[in-house]
């Protein structure tokens, strides 16, 4: 017997007997799958916990990479934004005079002349009506505070040595309210400050 | 103990997530420890309606009309303030209404500080918020009326999300106030009609989208107005 003979002889055989057993293969592939879950050790809570945290290695560059990113992210829009939010230069107004719109957003001043007066405060909508500190530094009478406000209308009075005073000159308009008298600046806006 | 790279790795992420799990749960904690204060402050003064103010209160909270801080600096001006109970319970009973009828309190709250900070006799301060609280309903009814809906409510008209909505109320209605508050009459239509006029003007852009102010303008008449006025002064 040749090598071909063989190798047909071989072939045949192997075709009878898959076709005498054929219907043991139906349903092999979900038979093998099923008792190999079953033999697949079982996870804890905890290893549950672990691989979502730390999953392996490339997960963990992949966490770091997101945190890193977004870390990145808040850096980059605090640096373009912050700056523009929290003024620290000291604008040189007339008196009177809003600098909200001209040097940063959201920043107002209020003046009053009081050169007797040995304490001014300012109080007011932005305030919830606490006394908020005006100063006079180069002691030439005129009162002084620097206010970051949102857009918006907010109605104010100055109280120099505890006695109210509601008509500020620089004032966008003035109210009546409970008998006295309220100035008004609107913040922001068309008819506003900034 | 040995630190390794996969260990610091690691407390990063954990770090992460923890953050993530505070910034979830913090702000629900944060806005009922006010709330809780406010309820303290309640009961301790006695205040008859405390269960119904505290549910207004945790509505406007949840919809977003009332900070939990303003809830209890007002509560807490308020019951120290001098004046009768009566007239404390009925400032307080006027901002819960109020809120019962989803309309905004920010104003109104404002006022009552205002006034106990200038030692105003709280039957004023109470008789003004009263009057402002009308005023508001008053104006949401002429909106409604108008054909200017809240949030998909009625049909045929316009439809403003809630917070445009009550930017719109808010503002006409204090316009009117102080017109009514600075000695204007409500019958002087033009005069009353000017005040809302340059309110929602200087507002149009920034605060209130020029659309509303425009769409309100067109829609509400002087007379309107002056009914709204002369309605909440009854």
């Amino acid at each position: 017997m040749n090598k071909d003979d063989l190798e047909l002889l071989l072939t045949e055989a192997f075709k009878r007997e898959v076709s005498v057993h054929s219907d043991r293969l139906e349903g092999l592939e979900f038979r093998l799958s099923e008792e190999l879950e079953g033999r697949l050790p079982k996870q804890s809570f905890a290893d549950v916990i672990r691989s979502v945290i730390a999953p392996s290695r490339a997960g963990r560059v992949g966490q770091l990479a997101v945190l890193a990113a977004t870390a990145a992210v808040f850096l980059i829009v605090g640096g373009l934004f912050l700056p523009k939010l929290t003024p620290h230069q000291t604008p040189q107004v007339r008196m009177g005079e809003s600098v909200a719109g001209a040097m940063t957003v959201g920043t107002t001043v209020f003046l009053v002349p009081a050169p007797n007066a040995s304490e001014v405060v300012l109080v007011g909508s932005f305030n919830n009506w606490e006394a908020t500190p005006l100063h006079d530094e180069d002691l030439d009478g005129i009162w002084r505070a620097e206010l970051a406000l949102d857009p918006g209308r907010y109605e104010y009075a100055f109280v120099v040595d505890g006695q109210w005073w509601g008509q500020d000159p620089a004032a966008d308009e003035t109210v009546r309210s409970y008998g006295g008298y309220n100035s008004v600046r609107y913040i922001g806006l068309a008819g506003g400050d900034a | 103990m040995k630190i390794t790279r996969r260990s610091i790795g690691r407390i990063v992420v954990s770090l992460t997530v923890l953050l993530l799990v505070c910034s979830w749960v913090a702000p629900e904690s944060l806005s009922q420890a006010p709330l809780a204060a406010v309820e303290d402050l309640l009961r301790s003064a006695s205040i008859p309606s405390t269960d119904r103010i505290l549910t207004a209160f945790q509505l406007g909270i949840s919809e977003g009309t009332l900070s939990p801080d303003s809830a209890l600096l007002l509560t807490d001006r308020l019951l120290q303030s001098s004046g009768l109970q009566s007239d404390k319970e009925t400032v307080l009973l006027t901002l819960t209404t109020t809120l019962e009828l989803a309309l905004p309190v920010e104003r109104l709250i404002d006022k009552v500080i205002e006034g106990i900070s200038r030692r105003v006799a709280l039957s004023a301060i109470r008789f003004e918020i009263e009057v402002r609280a009308r005023l508001q309903a008053g104006v949401r009814d002429v909106l409604f009326s108008k054909g200017i809906f809240v949030g998909g409510r009625g049909s045929g008209g316009t439809s403003l999300p809630q917070d445009r909505f009550d930017l719109l109320v808010m503002h006409i209605a204090d316009a009117l106030g102080d017109y009514r508050e600075g000695g204007g009459s409500p019958l002087d239509y033009p005069s009353v009609s000017l005040a809302v006029q340059q309110r929602l003007t200087y507002l149009s852009g920034s605060v209130i989208p020029m659309a509303d102010v425009e769409l309100a303008l067109a829609r509400i008449e002087p007379t309107e107005l002056g009914s709204v006025l002369l309605g909440a002064l009854e």
